[in-house]
């Protein structure tokens, strides 16, 4: 059976859980298959129209199933995604199989100097009418055009808008309403935020957070950790550190309303040898095991 | 779905992404009225420079040893403000950090460091490149057909450039395991005079190489590129001792070319 057949074959009550799998670790990844469900890639780094990090993501997709997980798509960008761009990662879709394919509910293209420009990075949006009607015109736009759906990840911010006439939950939720698209929810990404915001209370704030969303939308959960700063600083969602006690303690409050969902691993700073990034999947299957027997008896 | 597909963008929300597009890339002073959080942006204006000197330490991984970290990262600064990225995929950023590079004054005694960086580019490129193998089935052309009409498509895994300075050397000696050799053939051929290098970048496989070619080799190289037949290129390079088949049997070996077509 084929990797990806095997990923859709899964009728357990637990969830799948996955890694963010990096150039590091492609030969571990390789040598024998890791006990994992599926890994993540960056799909702007299997780009090139050749070559050997291509060829290594064909080989990884013959042993594991692989989600595609664009960082550079910029939906919620005033304008549309550029042909190239998507006829990209159309090209990597059809030839990876990926199970899942995702991005980030962000903008990165404009214009500087009278130069287009792609920013590099995952630029927040205003939660506003014209933003979300912008960002479900481009998701809509590349559902169409990779005829899949996407899921879309909420984002760790480090401004804010002052002028947002709806909440992220509300936003993030019309959105899928809109456009048809699924939610990934990062928890980190939930606590960072929460800890820039000067949530009093971050967890109350992360578990309100996501009581808000129905759990039909969520098709992924992403969970890392980030570098610990003082109260009043900015954290940054650096993927630098194993997944915090709060970040477990939200996913088994996730698990529990959303159910199995797949949920992935993601380290992709001061990355860790192999061995503990299948670690800290041992440990999501932990809180799985937690919740599901509770889910299992429920039904 | 339950929208329609708009082209006509909303101007306020163009005007604040405008704005922070603005805010990241120019070296505004950030405590000066801005809306926004100076550190927030801060934040967003080091991830920008930091992943664009990771990008090009991919892309011109010589260039970023032979310069050291400080001036390579200025050049990234450089590099960011006359040529920001556009493509969404960093590894096609980078092209026009030779010619940032001429113009950075601490670099003056180092005069080989623009065309290493337009080295480290093809590399770059060939890595990347369509996989391609030279078709073999096509030299059977070369028997039926005659030279001035036999064309010789070029290999996307190959580039050729020239340069007045030992930029091979440069290469071999920052990523060779034994570079003594390099360092002391770079030292006696950049001291000498009217110095020209020509050279290939090639794959085989997946892993690019360069080679060093003789200036004729690289002329007829250059004339096939352009689009001329073999017989044509061969009476434009005038070089009566020419060794067509010596030529062909290295560009087959190091899989330069991609094969031999003809005019119907």
């Amino acid at each position: 059976m084929q990797a990806f057949e095997k990923y859709h074959a899964n009728n357990s009550f637990a969830p799948l859980v996955g890694v963010g799998l990096r150039h590091p670790h492609f030969s571990d990844a390789l040598a024998s298959v890791a006990p994992v469900d599926f890994v993540e890639v960056h799909s702007e780094n299997y780009f090139a129209e050749g070559g050997a990090t291509l060829a290594v993501l064909r080989e990884i997709a013959q042993k594991y199933p692989v989600s595609l997980h664009s960082t550079a798509l910029g939906l919620g960008s005033a304008g549309t995604i550029p042909a190239h761009y998507m006829q990209k990662l159309k090209s990597l879709v059809n030839q990876i199989k990926p199970v899942l394919v995702s991005d980030h509910a962000c903008f990165s293209w404009g214009s500087w100097q009278q130069q287009s420009v792609h920013a590099g990075d995952l630029l927040p949006i205003s939660f506003t009418e014209e933003s979300l009607k912008t960002l479900a015109n481009n998701v809509d736009q590349v559902q169409q055009f990779l005829g899949r759906q996407l899921l879309i990840e909420n984002l760790s911010a480090y401004i804010q808008f002052d002028y947002n006439s709806m909440s992220e939950t509300e936003f993030l939720v019309r959105l899928t309403e809109l456009s048809g698209c699924g939610l990934l929810l990062d928890l980190n990404n939930i606590l960072v935020n929460a800890h820039n915001q000067l949530a009093n209370d971050p967890m109350h704030y992360a578990t309100q957070w996501i009581n808000q969303i129905p759990s039909h939308v969520v098709g992924e959960i992403h969970l890392a950790g980030f570098s610990t700063v003082t109260f009043g600083e900015l954290a940054i969602d650096d993927h630098s550190q194993p997944v915090s006690s709060n970040g477990w303690q939200l996913y088994f409050c996730a698990l529990k309303r959303f159910g199995a969902v797949p949920t992935l691993i993601e380290w992709d700073n001061q990355l860790p040898d192999w061995d503990v990034l299948i670690d800290e999947v041992k440990k999501a299957r932990i809180v799985a095991d937690r919740v599901m027997p509770q889910r299992i008896a429920a039904l | 779905m339950n929208i329609a597909v708009t082209q006509i963008m909303p101007p306020a929300l163009m005007r604040e992404q405008q704005q922070l597009i603005k805010l990241i890339f120019s070296e505004q002073n950030l405590t000066s009225g801005s809306k926004f959080d100076a550190r927030g942006i801060a934040i967003y204006r080091n991830n920008l420079l930091e992943t664009a000197v990771r990008a090009l330490g991919i892309s011109f991984p010589t260039v970023q040893k032979l310069v050291g970290e400080d001036v390579f990262r200025f050049a990234a600064l450089q590099l960011l403000k006359v040529a920001p990225p556009d493509k969404g995929d960093w590894a096609m950023w980078g092209e026009q950090l030779p010619a940032v590079l001429e113009s950075i004054e601490a670099l003056d005694g180092f005069v080989y460091v623009p065309d290493s960086a337009r080295l480290d580019w093809a590399i770059h490129q060939v890595s990347r490149a369509r996989d391609c193998q030279f078709k073999m089935t096509s030299i059977r052309l070369l028997q039926d057909v005659e030279l001035d009409k036999l064309f010789i498509s070029q290999s996307d895994c190959t580039q050729i450039l020239t340069s007045d300075y030992p930029v091979y050397q440069a290469w071999k000696a920052n990523h060779a395991s034994e570079p003594e050799g390099y360092i002391d053939e770079f030292k006696q051929r950049i001291a000498s005079e009217q110095f020209q290098q020509y050279l290939a970048v090639y794959r085989v496989g997946y892993k690019p190489d360069v080679l060093e070619l003789s200036a004729d080799d690289y002329q007829f190289f250059r004339l096939l590129k352009r689009g001329y037949s073999i017989g044509t290129a061969l009476e434009l390079l005038d070089k009566p001792d020419f060794a067509f088949d010596s030529w062909l049997t290295q560009a087959i070996k190091h899989n330069l070319i991609y094969a031999f077509t003809k005019i119907n």
